[in-house]
Parts: structure tokens; C-alpha cells; sequence
């Protein structure tokens, strides 16, 4: 019964392959003949292959959660004293299941796109509908042919080979569901630029029609590579949280790229300004999200998270990258004549020209990203040499880059579009540069003396202190227009503006972030100590005392711990306990940190080697602010989630119509 | 239970650091030791530098580092020194000589000829602009005229 259960799973993604098939020709023919019944049809197909997805990845999470392991997935990523959570986010864990989640999201988010625009936009709807049914048909191919996570194996092993251990983490239940949320989000914004392109509509109609999903994938990819740092920091045990590894890399790209976009956009929406540019950004993030789940599944890149290892895979990754990337940047090349924009950049002291030095710098972080993790592959291919581009190289290239845009974030939102006065503009900086100077010179006081680290906390108090000043201004006009109550008015211009006060939280909390990169990257205490019972360290004014090394087993895996009381001033205060593990099954390794989180930073515990008498050694850390950047995470995700609730013109504009209906006529697309 | 909680409180006394007790303190090349440590890569790991990882050819290179350092090289001997033994592949910063020097031009390069060209482009786009206000700007004043005759 569960055998057939997981071939019942299989019949419905390879009935979901020829369903995106028949939604690829339907829509194109629906455009060619202008048939509405063929676009009906392949609406009906995208929205079937929501379903049949939906049913194959239940079957196999199903499978997991009874322990078949007949299912030869299931056996290499799963073993019966797994715990149930971990068996359901096993499903994730490695390259086959992975590509399925990718999958169902791109199904789920095709079927709703095509569900809320349907009516707004019935010109583009079957370009849209071809090419996100295309991309489906993509996935669901390689899936089926080459990465097929339903096969079984007879006979079935008495027992599975276990969850890499690093995956066994909450971590895991979040980072790569949401990452890939994000990943698969840019999909509609480049459905809706193909579409657009093919139609040589380039306005700002899909422009303001994708803002929102834009929007959307951003946040997720924020929160994604995030979850990622995060997961890092507690799990892997280097004492930070991003590493410039190769797949870290990979989402990173698509970040820079995508910010670049979500500005740029404004200047159209706003402006009808950078038309080419905005096709260009969407298909150029839209590429990089899917060179990030190449990358990182195809196994070119070996590093801490490629599990998978397949030539014959990587081939097709590398045929179905290149036809999109023909596809999309060909497309533009054609209709580069029909993109020119009709306005005009009016002065070099504009939001324009701001918009465009944030895309200047971020698409030079990203290209310096991109040959920084692909370059040591081409000369390695090219010329047998091996090179490492690793963190000392984007710490010295790309963190500079950065730290321009989080200037830039400050200054920007305040200028208004077309044009400001020189003198303008310097009384509006006035109130932020003091900010800047005081942090500064706070940071001499306290010894600070290298260039690139005073730039930095210039920056960023810079920054912080412009957006802070920006909402004030905006608080205190209400409150002066309208008499209302602080709390009133800052309720009132929050709910009101949420576009722009969502996007001024945002960069709040970007601020945020970078103040906590800038502590705990420039700021770290370490030491390395051996220890015997009885023994202390000292770390950042903290005595740690050794009592005891004891025995720490569980249901899958036999560890050690290291029992350490921590005081301050000759009060105790608590007690840290790392640990070290050996997983049974796979017999690996790991290390579990010991962590104590508090506003000013964290205290960071590592359990090494164990000495004869009993003793240990200790590799303690003292991370400055860490938790200043989860912090920063909220923040940007409560100013996103501001600027998503925000009314879209669309349907302004639809309660606009029905108050007084207009004249009939052209349909406003 | 008497003896449990005088148990307790000489093992707490023990746990606790008596005053006099000197804290252990690690060697002081340690600070270079990581220093130095967080720009070479373990050559036989998956891009982690020698500090984190847990490989034993990463351990080894520690304890060759902390040993060079004991007798007092230099950061570049010693940088120099494992360079020899394992090529460029060791050095997580690429050397600027050979097939690096593409890493460490192209951002310069790209960021100069971007900015460039938007600044060469936001320039002409100004001009242009400001010419055509100045179009409209003088002919608002026939057009008054021309009203002002039309409304005679």
C-alpha cells in the first residue's frame, strides 16, 4: 500500500510534466489566435499542477514520517531514531527533495499569480502563464529524468543511513524553505518582464503590477540568507555566522541584485525612467536565483553544503541556465529600441541619480561576488591551477562596496525626485552628519584607530541616524498639522505612507544589521585555553570556570560536555554547557556552542580536545552585538510586511472606477 | 543529606575561583596564531580556513604555525612558508601576480567604467532637460503676449 502510495506520487509529477507542456502551448496559442479558450485551458493546467505537486510532495513526506525505506530517498536521509520533526524537514535535506520543494513552490506561486491577476492584466496573462508553465516544465523534466526522489529499491534496507547530522538543527526547518521562497518569488516578477518584453509593453504597468512580489521575494531572501547566518552561527561553530563560502555566495547574489531592483523599479514606477535596465535586473536576478540552486546542488562547488555530486545533472543545469539566460537577455536585445525611456535624469541632486549610484555599487558587489566564486573554477578548468578566493578578498573588496550603499540608504529616501537644491540638501544631511562625527569620535575615544573601521561606524551611524531623522520629520509635521497626540500621529503617518515608512523600517533595520556586522566582525574577543576541573579564564570581564567534563548521550548520537559556571565580579551568574557529538549512523562529528545572548553581545563556548586529567580545552568568543543583527531582521521584515499591507494603486484605482465609472474604452493596460 | 550539602559546598568552593587562584591565560602568539590562521585554507577542506576546521592536515598546519611563531618569524616567512609547501591554493586571498590579478582589478575596473558612464549619462540627461525647459520657459512669455492680443 505505501509502495503504491509512492508511485502514486511519481504519476502525478510526471503527469504534472505533460500538464506544463500543455499549458506552454495552450497559452501561446491563446496569444496567437486570440482564443480565450485556450488560455483558459492552460490556466486549468497550471492550476492542476498545484495539485499534483502539492500530492507528490505529500507522498513523500509521508514516507518519511512512516519510515519507508523502501524509497531509496528516503533511506540515505533518514534512520529510525530520528526524531518526527526532523524526519518531516528531512524532506529538504538533500538534492533530490530539495528540488521538489523548489518545485512546489514555483507550482503554488504560479497558480496564485495567474489567480490575482487574471483580470488586471488580460493581454499579458498567456506570455505570463507560457513562461512560468516553461520554467515549471524545466524542473519537473530534470526531476523526473535525473533527480527523481521517488524511486525505490528492493530489497528495502532494514534501516536508514540517517540525516547528516549539521541538517539535524532548527535551523534546517527554516533556512532553506524560506531562501528558496525567495528564489522562486523572483519567478513572477521575470514572468511578468517576459511578458511585457514579448509584447513590447515595457510602461510601468508590470512594473507596479510585480512591485509587491518583488517585494515579497526580497523579504524572503533577506530572511532566507539570514536564517542561513543564524543557523551558522549556532550550528557550525567558527564563532560567526558568515563565511564567504561558496554557496553562502550563491544567495547572496541574487540579494544584491534583487536590491538594485527594488529600487530602480521605484524610478519607473515613479519616473518611467530605466526601462531597459529594470528588464535587465529582473532577468539577471532571476538567472542568479537559479545559478544559486545550481551551484549548490549540482556539486561544482564543494563546501559545507553541497551534498550532491552528478556530472550527468550538471550538464542539464548548465543547458536549462543557458537556453533562459539566451532566452531572457536575447529578448531584450530585441526589443532594446522599443525600451527607451521617454524622461529624462533632471539633475545629478535627484532621487534618480541616488537610485542609480545604489545600482552602480551593488551591481559591481554582485559581479565581484560572482568571479570571486566562479573564477577559481574557470582557472582551475582552464589552466589545472587551483586558487582560493575566499573572506580575506570580499572583506577587503566587497565590504567597502557596502558600506558606500548603507551611506547612500541614508541620504537617499530624503531627496525628492527630479531636482534638489545644493543648499537643500546640506541642511537636510546636517542633522545625520552629526550623528556620523559623534559615533566617530566615540570610536577614537575608545581607541579606534584603523581607516576602514571608522568609515564603517560612520556609515552606519550615519545612515541610522538619516532614517531615524527622516520618520521623525515626518511624525512631527503631522502632529504639527493636525494637533494629534505623538503616539497618534506616528500611528497615522506609519498607516498612511506604509510604502514609504515600510521602506524607511527597512533600512532602520538594515542599519541595525550593519552595526551588528560591523561589532562582532571588527570587535571579536577570542581565547584558546586547557583546562583542568577547577580551572578559569577570563573573556570580556567574565571569569569562566572548568567544573567538570561529563557524559551527554542521546537517542542517535554519544557526547561529551564541558559543565562551565561563568561569573561576573565575583557574583556567579550561569552556566554554559557545550558539547561535542558523535553521531552513531553516518559516525560524524559535530559541535554543539554553547551560547548566552545578552544586548551587548555574546558569550560563545566551544568544547575542543579532552587532556588526560580530566581537563579540556576551551575556545572561547566574545561577540560584540551579534544579536544586533537578528534584531535587524525583525525590523526589516515588520517594515516590509508595512510596505506589502500597503493599498495597491491597482485597487485604488478599481474603487476610483466604481465611484465614478469612466468613459468605455481602451482597457487600462 | 548533611553530607550532600557539605559535598555541594566544597565542590562549589572548588568551582568557584578562589581570588588568589591565577587565571589560565593562553600564550600570547595565540592572537596571531588566528590572525595568520584565518588567511590560509585547509587544502584538504571544503573552502574553510585552517582555524575552523576540524581536518587533521588543518591541525598540523596550527601546530606548524604556532611553532614558526615561537621562533620568531615573520608573518611573511611564514605565509611564504606554506605557500611553498602547498601552492597558491593555500592563500584564502588571492596573490595579486598571475591568475589573480583578474580578482583583484575587475571590481576596480567595472566600478570606475559604471560610474563613469552614469555620470557621463545623468550629465547629458541634465543638460538636455534644462535646454528644454529653457524652450518652454521662453516661450511662455509670447504666449501671454499672444493672449493678451487675442483677449484686446
Amino acid at each position: 500500500m505505501v509502495e503504491s502510495l509512492i508511485k502514486l506520487g511519481q504519476l502525478a509529477t510526471s503527469l504534472a510534466l505533460v500538464l506544463s507542456v500543455v499549458a506552454v502551448a495552450g497559452a501561446t496559442l491563446a496569444s496567437l489566435r486570440s482564443s480565450p479558450a485556450w488560455l483558459r485551458t492552460a490556466r486549468n493546467a497550471l492550476f492542476a499542477n498545484l495539485a499534483l505537486v502539492a500530492f507528490g510532495c505529500a507522498t513523500l513526506v509521508w514516507s518519511f514520517a512512516t519510515l519507508d525505506f523502501s524509497v531509496a530517498y528516503v533511506a540515505q536521509n533518514s534512520n529510525s531514531q530520528l526524531p518526527m520533526i526532523y524526519r518531516l524537514t528531512a524532506m529538504w535535506g538533500a538534492h533530490e527533495g530539495s528540488l521538489m520543494l523548489w518545485l512546489f513552490y514555483l507550482v503554488l506561486l504560479s497558480a496564485i499569480a495567474v489567480k490575482v491577476h487574471w483580470k488586471d492584466h488580460p493581454l499579458s496573462m498567456p506570455w505570463i502563464i507560457a513562461t512560468l508553465a516553461a520554467i515549471q516544465f524545466g524542473f519537473l523534466a530534470f526531476i523526473v529524468f535525473l533527480s527523481n526522489p521517488f524511486l525505490t529499491m528492493t530489497p528495502a534496507l532494514p534501516d536508514g543511513q540517517d540525516l547528516n547530522p549539521l541538517l539535524q538543527d532548527p535551523g534546517l526547518v527554516f533556512h532553506p524553505p524560506v531562501l528558496y521562497l525567495g528564489y522562486v518569488g523572483f519567478a513572477v516578477p521575470f514572468a511578468f518582464a517576459i511578458a511585457s518584453l514579448i509584447r513590447t509593453h515595457s510602461g510601468a504597468e508590470w512594473v507596479r503590477a510585480v512591485r509587491r512580489w518583488t517585494l515579497f521575494a526580497w523579504t524572503m531572501l533577506t530572511s532566507g540568507i539570514l536564517m542561513g547566518g543564524f543557523w551558522a552561527y549556532y550550528e557550525l561553530g567558527w564563532g560567526g555566522y558568515w563565511a564567504w563560502d561558496p554557496v553562502e555566495n550563491a544567495s547572496l547574489m541574487p540579494w544584491l541584485t534583487g536590491t538594485a531592483l527594488l529600487h530602480s523599479m521605484m524610478a519607473q514606477n515613479k519616473r518611467g525612467l530605466f526601462r531597459t535596465w529594470n528588464v535587465f535586473l529582473v532577468v539577471t536576478t532571476f538567472l542568479l536565483t537559479l545559478i544559486g540552486t545550481f551551484l549548490v546542488r549540482s556539486g561544482v562547488l564543494t563546501s559545507v553544503h553541497a551534498f550532491a555530486v552528478d556530472p550527468g545533472r550538471g550538464a542539464y543545469m548548465l543547458g536549462f541556465l543557458t537556453v533562459t539566460m539566451v532566452f531572457g537577455y536575447g529578448l531584450i536585445l530585441f526589443r532594446s529600441d522599443r525600451l527607451l525611456s521617454d524622461a529624462l535624469v533632471e539633475s545629478p541632486y535627484s532621487r534618480e541619480s541616488a537610485i542609480l549610484a545604489n545600482n552602480v555599487l551593488l551591481l559591481v558587489a554582485a559581479a565581484t561576488v560572482f568571479l570571486g566564486t566562479l573564477y577559481p573554477l574557470f582557472v582551475e578548468a582552464v589552466s589545472g591551477e587551483r586558487l582560493s578566493v575566499g573572506a580575506p578578498y570580499f572583506n577587503k573588496v566587497v565590504v567597502p562596496l557596502m558600506l558606500a550603499v548603507v551611506f547612500l540608504l541614508g541620504i537617499g529616501p530624503s531627496i525628492p525626485w527630479r531636482k534638489v537644491e545644493a543648499r537643500r540638501l546640506s541642511t537636510m544631511l546636517r542633522k545625520p552628519l552629526v550623528g556620523g562625527v559623534l559615533a566617530v569620535g566615540v570610536a577614537l575615544i575608545a581607541g579606534v584607530r584603523d581607516l576602514l573601521t571608522l568609515s564603517a561606524i560612520a556609515a552606519v551611524a550615519f545612515a541610522f541616524s538619516a532614517t531615524l531623522a527622516d520618520i521623525g520629520t515626518g511624525i512631527y509635521a503631522r502632529r504639527r498639522v493636525t494637533g494629534e497626540s505623538w503616539l497618534r500621529a506616528a500611528r497615522n503617518v506609519l498607516s498612511l505612507g506604509r510604502q514609504r515608512f515600510g521602506g524607511l523600517i527597512v533600512h532602520l533595520g538594515i542599519a541595525l544589521i550593519g552595526a551588528g556586522m560591523i561589532a562582532s566582525g571588527l570587535f571579536q574577543t577570542a581565547v584558546t585555553v586547557s583546562l583542568k576541573p577547577g580551572d578559569s579564564f577570563e573573556l570580556a570581564g567574565n571569569v569562566i570556570t572548568l567544573r567538570e567534563v561529563s557524559d551527554a548521550s542521546g537517542s542517535n548520537y554519544q557526547g561529551r560536555a564541558a559543565i562551565l559556571s561563568v561569573s561576573r565580579d565575583g557574583k556567579p551568574l550561569y552556566e554554559m554547557q557545550p558539547e561535542k557529538r558523535f553521531y552513531t549512523v553516518r559516525s560524524m562529528a559535530t559541535t554543539e556552542i554553547a551560547i548566552r545572548s545578552s544586548f551587548s553581545g555574546d558569550l560563545y563556548m566551544i568544547i575542543g580536545e579532552e587532556t588526560q586529567q580530566g581537563g579540556v580545552t576551551i575556545r572561547g568568543y566574545w561577540n560584540p552585538l551579534v544579536s544586533w543583527i537578528w534584531a535587524g531582521w525583525v525590523v526589516v521584515a515588520c517594515g516590509a510586511l508595512l510596505s506589502l499591507s500597503g493599498t495597491s494603486r491597482r485597487r485604488v484605482e478599481r474603487a476610483a472606477a466604481v465611484a465614478a465609472p469612466p468613459a468605455r474604452g481602451v482597457p487600462a493596460e | 543529606m548533611k553530607r550532600f550539602a557539605a559535598a555541594l559546598a566544597f565542590s562549589l568552593a572548588m568551582a568557584t575561583p578562589a581570588a588568589t587562584a591565577p587565571f589560565q591565560t593562553e600564550s600570547p602568539v595565540e592572537t596571531q596564531v588566528r590572525e595568520i590562521g584565518a588567511k590560509l585554507r585547509c587544502p584538504v577542506c571544503q573552502s574553510e580556513n585552517i582555524l575552523d576546521s576540524q581536518s587533521g592536515t588543518a591541525r598540523e598546519m596550527i601546530v606548524m604555525l604556532r611553532e614558526q611563531l615561537a621562533q620568531g618569524r615573520t608573518e611573511a616567512e611564514i605565509v611564504e612558508y606554506f605557500r611553498s609547501r602547498y601552492g597558491d591554493y593555500v592563500l584564502l586571498s588571492p596573490p595579486v601576480a598571475g591568475f589573480g590579478g583578474i580578482i583583484w582589478t575587475v571590481p576596480a575596473v567595472l566600478l570606475l567604467l559604471a560610474g563613469g558612464a552614469c555620470l557621463l549619462l545623468v550629465r547629458r540627461s541634465a543638460d538636455k532637460a534644462s535646454r528644454t525647459n529653457e524652450e518652454a520657459n521662453t516661450l511662455e512669455p509670447l504666449n501671454e503676449q499672444r493672449l493678451r492680443r487675442l483677449e484686446l
